[in-house]
């Protein structure tokens, strides 16, 4: 029992990794933009497809080294979901910017319609769920009668890691200055010189960067991949951030876990309860939202960072 | 003068010809309502690929006469509000004689009573669902040449509980109105074979899920000795992979919407093993090697998508409706009141065999298998009758 109770820690810890990579691109977009940007689910879905095309193109190079075509994978996934994100911000945020917060909220979810159909349509069998590249594919070990897999303990480190790191680029850098000062008010940002169009422009540079991770490790751990499996990402990110609180770096974290925990307990702990647990996340959601809206870790007066 | 008078005669000569031949030639459209985008994309456009490959060759043939058939592409997205509003957009267009629906359940029982007020005949392609058809509803244009759970799930809970002799059997549905009502079958005919000790227990997981482990290690603590996974591919796929990660090396149990090709190259080597009760055939047992000349005819045609598994049945949908609108063009009617007393009494030869339609809307042949996934192929263990109850073993 205690082995199976283990067992389940270890399944919450690389759900609640997922999501939360998945979770702090939402909560840079909210906190410089005030922009809950549903395309990022799509950004999601392409860093997948990116990683499956450089392994691709790795093995028809006759590349052997599975760590090697790793590496690239997430540096090409990186490299193209940021300059899309940023692209999506040049042509469809930035004409909206200023207007109503449902305005850019709509154009979120039109430019995730456009880039999920897009790849359905002009992605070689894109309608099909593709298997993905993984020099671990049914590598897994066991500890007792834990079983773990070496795609697992890299997510856990990798979102643990990559939080920390950007935590550390918006406190204590120069970009991370400008960023929170976008953040808390851009029009005196910008009367203080700070070029707001080059910090929003960084901070999807950044936000989608971490997307594309979040879909290569996506890939890596569940094998398959498909044009639409950003959507159901972005939600369950969308939920994370707000739990942990929306702007709040280390919140993303938490509310990823938070929400990968109360998924295992509904699973585990109740009869049939597969069929709850998005009822009981999303009952958490409405719980925080009404209780603490600003999310669970970030005090109201507190911004980015 | 001459330039002038010419022109003026070549171009009344013209526009003569024009009007002629578009008052020769009659076209009526079929509307096609498929997923053809979302989740289920690739078993939709797989089947509008087979459908409109039909109708082409129809037309191509002048098996028609004068008719010209238009296949219409509608998107229903595996919404059924999408799906109704389709039905609806079909029933109204004078031009449109029959339809083409749904792929899903769910969206066959939410457009029977659209197409039905009127009057559109429309063959369901796929939907397993007993209830879209007659006798559980009232709509009678509504006809499938694919038969329903009552009998592939009857054929699954025989086969699972007689014949591989398993005796805890843990069954998951993905909350859609197929799997639910798959799951229900299922458990219905066990229980009625062998009592209700032979199913464990019962869960249920949502489209595009990913990770499943937590169930699978509660479902570990149960030590089941099949599972019946009555859900949809990609998560199917998933959820085999994890099963074997995390030790749960027992049969996997599925059937049609798990059965695609796609499932064994998503699941790879963990779909080895993977049972499906299906309603088909593998291509070369469909009579006079007509499977093997649709995949012919698809090849060359260079879709961009396969024709996953219910090609074959949706090719055949397009063929009824090529030889019973050839029929009326013969009589000189071709209306959807004439159409539909055509697929009432009317036989045809099609790419999955020579059937009719019996009082209720189903095709009289039968096509039902259990398969197993073997070498990254779906091989046929077992056929059966149409009451499920005489099984004809294929193989091992």
């Amino acid at each position: 029992m205690f082995e199976t109770w283990i067992q389940q820690l270890v399944n919450g810890l690389t759900i609640g990794g997922m999501y939360t990579l998945v979770a702090v691109g939402f909560t840079l977009f909210f906190g410089v933009l005030k922009l809950i940007n549903f395309a990022h689910g799509e950004v999601f879905m392409l860093g997948g497809f990116t990683g499956l095309v450089v392994a691709w193109l790795a093995e028809d190079l006759g590349l052997q080294s599975g760590l090697l075509i790793i590496f690239l994978m997430f540096v090409i996934s990186m490299g193209v979901c940021a300059v899309i994100g940023a692209l999506m911000e040049r042509f469809a945020y930035r004409p909206v910017r200023g207007m109503p917060v449902l305005i850019m909220l709509v154009t979120s979810l039109a430019v995730g319609i456009v880039v999920r159909e897009a790849v359905k349509e002009f992605f070689p069998e894109g309608a099909n769920p593709h298997a993905f590249y993984s020099p671990f594919k049914y590598d897994s070990f066991q500890l007792g009668s834990v079983v773990l897999d070496y795609t697992q303990i890299g997510l856990i480190l990798s979102s643990i890691v990559l939080v920390y790191g950007v935590y550390l680029l918006v406190a204590k850098t120069w970009v991370g200055r400008a960023m929170r000062a976008t953040s808390e008010d851009l029009d005196a940002a910008r009367m203080m010189g700070i070029d707001v169009d080059i910090v929003i422009r960084n901070t999807f540079f950044l936000g989608s960067a971490l997307g594309g991770v979040a879909g290569v490790m996506n890939g890596l751990l569940y094998l398959s991949i498909r044009f639409d499996m950003g959507w159901v990402m972005a939600i369950k990110g969308f939920t994370a951030a707000v739990v942990g609180g929306l702007g709040n770096i280390y919140g993303a974290m938490f509310g990823g876990y938070i929400v990968a925990a109360v998924e295992v307990l509904v699973v585990a702990l109740i009869p049939e309860g597969s069929r709850y647990k998005d009822v009981f996340v999303f009952l958490l959601l409405i719980v925080v939202l009404v209780f603490r809206p600003s999310g669970l870790l970030r005090a109201p007066e507190k911004k980015m960072g | 003068m001459l330039k002038r008078t010419l022109l003026i005669i070549s171009t009344v000569l013209m526009t003569g010809l024009l009007l002629g031949s578009q008052a020769s030639a009659q076209s009526y459209k079929l509307y096609v309502n498929l997923p053809l985008s979302g989740p289920w994309s690739s078993f939709g456009e797989g089947m509008f690929n087979s459908f409109k490959l039909a109708i082409d060759q129809g037309n191509a043939s002048g098996v028609m006469g004068k008719v010209k058939l238009e296949v219409v592409r509608g998107d229903n997205a595996g919404d059924s509000a999408q799906a109704a509003s389709l039905a609806t957009k079909a029933g109204a267009d004078s031009k449109v004689i029959g339809a083409f629906c749904c792929w899903s359940s769910g969206l066959a029982l939410a457009t029977h009573a659209i197409y039905n007020r009127y009057r559109l005949p429309t063959i369901l392609g796929g939907s397993n669902d007993h209830r879209s058809t007659r006798p559980f509803h009232k709509s009678a244009v509504i006809f499938r040449n694919s038969p329903y759970d009552l009998i592939n799930m009857k054929m699954l809970a025989t086969y699972a509980t007689n014949y591989a002799k398993l005796k805890r059997i843990f069954t998951i549905d993905d909350n859609t109105a197929f799997s639910v009502t798959q799951v229900n079958e299922f458990t219905k005919a066990a229980v009625k074979l062998h009592g209700k000790g032979r199913i464990i227990g019962r869960e249920s997981v949502q489209l595009g899920e990913k990770d499943f482990t937590p169930l699978i290690t509660k479902l570990k603590t149960m030590n089941p000795d099949a599972v019946f996974y009555a859900g949809h591919m990609v998560e199917a796929a998933l959820f085999r992979q994890q099963m074997l990660k995390l030790g749960l090396n027992v049969p996997m149990m599925s059937s049609g919407g798990v059965f695609s090709n796609t499932y064994i190259k998503v699941a790879g080597k963990a779909s080895e093993g993977t049972l499906a009760s299906f309603w088909g055939l593998p291509l070369d047992h469909y009579p006079e090697g007509r499977g093997t000349a649709f995949v012919k005819a698809y090849d060359a045609a260079k879709f961009q998508d396969p024709f996953e598994s219910f090609g074959p049945m949706a090719h055949a949908a397009g063929q009824v409706y090529v030889q019973a609108v050839a029929r009326l063009a013969k009589a000189g009617k071709v209306t959807r009141k004439a159409l539909l007393a055509e697929l009432n009494k009317g036989q045809y030869k099609t790419t999955i065999g020579d059937f009719g339609f019996d009082e209720h809307g189903m095709l009289d042949i039968l096509h039902i298998g259990i398969f197993r996934v073997e070498n990254a192929k779906w091989k046929l263990l077992y056929r059966t009758d149409r009451a499920a109850t005489k099984f004809q073993k294929i193989a091992d």
